[in-house]
C-alpha cells in the first residue's frame, strides 16, 4: 500500500524538523516549506494527498494558503498545526475546509491520529468550551 | 439754566447731545478723565485692543495693535481693520461681531490677521460690549493676542504624540511576535519532549510524579506566555481581522471580569488598513477597561459599522460615568485615545458625565495611511 504523500509548512525551523520526524515515520514527506506562498506553489506542482499547515506564517498565512488550495483542481486534505488555542481560529480553520486542527503542545499525541482521520475524510477538532458570549451581525 | 451738553465717545466721536443741567457737565468731565485713564492703560498693555462703536465701525486701536499691524492708525479705523483679516476668516469674524453687539454677549474667536511683515498670524480675540453714557451699549471692545507659536507647539506635540504611539505599537508587535513565533514554539517542543520522556517503560522511583509536574509547569508557562504576548499585540487582529479581534476581547472581558458587552457590527469591509484596525482595537480595549475600572457598571455596548469609505465605532456604557476633566482619575487613557485617533486621521468625541454614563464615538477614513491591509 502506498504511503500517503504529505506536504509540511511551518516557519519555525526546530518545529518543522520535529514534524518531519513524526510524519516521515508513516508518510512520504514530499516537501517541507516555511511560508504560505511556497506551500501553494509546491502543492500545485507536487499534488500531495494532505498538507499540514502552521497558521502564522510570513508572506501568506496558513489560513489564506488553505483557502487558495481549496480552489485547486485536486484539493489536498488540510490539517492545521498551531500554537493558537482559540475558538475563533478553530472556526476560521473549519471555514477554509480543514479536517484537522492540532495544538502544538499536543503534537506527540494528536498529530498522527488527525492526519489519519483527515486522509479518510473525517474531522478531528479540539472541543471548544461553550461560549457564553456571542457577537452579532446586524443588517 | 440749561446748557447744551455734547457727549463724546472716548475716541472723540460725538455720540449724542442734549440739553441738561450744568451738574451733568461735571459727570461728563469725569467720564472724559476715565477715558484718558483707559487710553493710558490700553497703550501700555501688551495686548492688541480694538474698539468699535455701535455702528460696527472701529473707532480706536491701541499701540499694541498698531505695533502688530503697522501702517497708519487711520487705515485701521472704520472697517479698514478688516482688510488685515484673512479672507477665509472674515465672514466668521463679522458674524461674531454682529452677534455680540446685537445680544450684548461676549465671544472669543480665533482667526488669522496679517502682521506688518506680511505674515498671517493666528489671533485669539475676545470681545465684550461696553456701555457708554447712560448705560447704553456703546460698542464693542476686543482684546487680542498672537497665539501662532502656541498653536504651532500644539500641532507639534500632537504629531509627536502620534509618532510615539506608533513607535510603541511597533515595539509591542515585535516583542509579541518574538514571544509567539519563537519562544512559545520552543516551549511546545519542550512539552512534547517531556511527554516522550514520560512514556519510557523504565522509570527511576518518583520520576513519574516529577515529569508530570514538569509537564504541568511547561503548560502553565506556555499559557502565561500566550497571555503576555496577546496583551502586547492581539494575534487575532492580524490573522482574523478587526471584528474577530474585538469579539475575542469582549469574550475575555466576560470570562475574566464578568463585564457583559453587546457587540454588533454591520457592513464592516473585508480589508482595513493595519494601523486603523489596531487603533480601533486599542480604543475598544481602553474604553472597556475604563468601564470596569471607573464606572462601576457591568454592561456596555460596542458597535462597529462601515459607511461609505469610513468606519464608525461607538462605545456606550450607561453606568456611573466620569467627568472628562478628571484626567488623573482615568489616567492617560483619554489623552492617548485622542492622540491615536488623530494620528490615523480620524475624529473622536467623548461624552461623559458622572452618573449619566459614557459615550465614545470614533470616525476614521479607510484610505491607508501606512501599513498593510488586514482582513476584516
Amino acid at each position: 500500500m502506498t504511503r500517503p504523500r504529505v506536504l509540511l509548512a511551518d516557519d519555525h525551523g526546530p518545529m518543522l524538523a520535529r514534524v518531519i520526524e513524526l510524519v516521515a515515520a508513516e508518510c512520504d514527506v514530499v516537501a517541507a516549506v516555511s511560508d504560505g506562498q511556497s506551500a501553494v506553489d509546491a502543492a500545485a506542482v507536487l499534488q500531495p494527498d494532505l498538507v499540514v499547515f502552521d497558521i502564522s506564517m510570513p508572506i501568506m498565512s496558513g489560513l489564506a494558503a488553505a483557502a487558495h488550495l481549496a480552489e485547486s483542481a485536486h484539493p489536498p486534505r488540510i490539517v492545521f498545526l498551531t500554537v493558537h488555542d482559540d475558538p475563533a481560529f478553530i472556526d476560521a480553520a473549519r471555514t477554509v475546509g480543514a479536517l484537522g486542527y492540532v495544538i502544538k503542545r499536543r503534537i506527540g499525541t494528536d498529530l498522527m491520529p488527525a492526519i489519519h482521520l483527515a486522509l479518510e475524510g473525517l474531522t478531528q477538532f479540539p472541543s471548544t468550551a461553550v461560549e457564553p458570549y456571542h457577537h452579532s451581525t446586524r443588517g | 439754566m440749561r446748557v447744551l451738553i455734547v457727549v463724546l465717545s472716548f475716541t472723540g466721536l460725538i455720540v449724542g447731545s442734549f440739553l441738561g443741567r450744568p451738574a451733568i457737565a461735571g459727570r461728563v468731565r469725569r467720564f472724559r478723565v476715565r477715558d484718558q485713564q483707559f487710553r493710558a492703560m490700553a497703550d501700555a498693555a501688551p495686548i492688541m485692543v480694538r474698539v468699535a462703536d455701535s455702528d460696527h465701525r472701529c473707532s480706536y486701536v491701541n499701540r499694541g495693535w498698531m505695533d502688530f499691524a503697522g501702517g497708519r492708525a487711520e487705515d485701521q479705523l472704520g472697517s479698514g481693520w478688516l482688510n488685515g483679516v484673512h479672507p477665509d476668516d472674515r465672514g466668521r469674524v463679522l458674524e461674531a461681531h454682529h452677534r455680540d453687539l446685537a445680544e450684548g454677549s461676549s465671544s472669543a474667536i480665533e482667526y488669522r490677521l496679517r502682521r506688518q511683515d506680511g505674515e498671517y498670524r493666528w489671533i485669539l480675540d475676545t470681545g465684550v460690549s461696553w456701555r457708554g453714557f447712560r448705560g447704553r451699549i456703546g460698542g464693542y471692545i476686543n482684546s487680542a493676542l498672537d497665539m501662532t507659536d502656541r498653536k504651532r507647539a500644539e500641532e507639534t506635540l500632537r504629531e509627536l504624540g502620534g509618532r510615539l504611539i506608533a513607535a510603541q505599537e511597533e515595539e509591542r508587535r515585535r516583542i509579541a511576535r518574538e514571544l509567539h513565533d519563537d519562544v512559545s514554539q520552543r516551549l511546545a517542543l519542550l512539552s512534547v519532549e517531556l511527554e516522550r520522556l514520560g512514556m519510557h517503560r523504565v522509570q527511576p522511583a518518583g520520576a513519574d510524579e516529577r515529569w508530570k509536574a514538569l509537564s504541568r509547569a511547561a503548560a502553565e508557562i506556555a499559557t502565561d506566555l500566550h497571555r503576555i504576548s496577546h496583551r502586547l499585540h492581539p494575534s487575532r487582529l492580524d490573522a482574523l481581522g478587526l471584528v474577530a479581534a474585538i469579539g475575542g476581547f469582549c469574550q475575555e472581558l466576560w470570562s475574566q471580569e464578568g463585564l457583559q458587552v453587546r457587540f454588533t457590527h454591520e457592513a464592516v469591509p473585508r480589508a482595513i488598513p493595519g494601523d486603523v484596525a489596531l487603533c480601533l482595537y486599542r480604543i475598544v480595549q481602553e474604553s472597556l477597561q475604563n468601564v470596569i475600572k471607573h464606572s462601576g457598571g457591568m454592561q456596555a455596548e460596542v458597535h462597529l459599522a462601515g459607511s461609505g469609505d469610513r468606519l464608525l465605532l461607538r462605545i456606550t456604557d450607561p453606568g456611573g460615568g466620569f467627568a472628562p476633566e478628571r484626567r488623573e482619575s482615568v489616567g492617560l487613557g483619554l489623552l492617548s485615545m485622542r492622540e491615536r485617533v488623530h494620528s490615523v486621521g480620524g475624529d473622536i468625541v467623548i461624552q461623559a458625565a458622572p452618573g449619566r454614563g459614557t459615550r465614545i464615538g470614533v470616525r476614521v477614513g479607510l484610505q491607508p495611511t501606512m501599513g498593510e491591509k488586514q482582513p476584516a
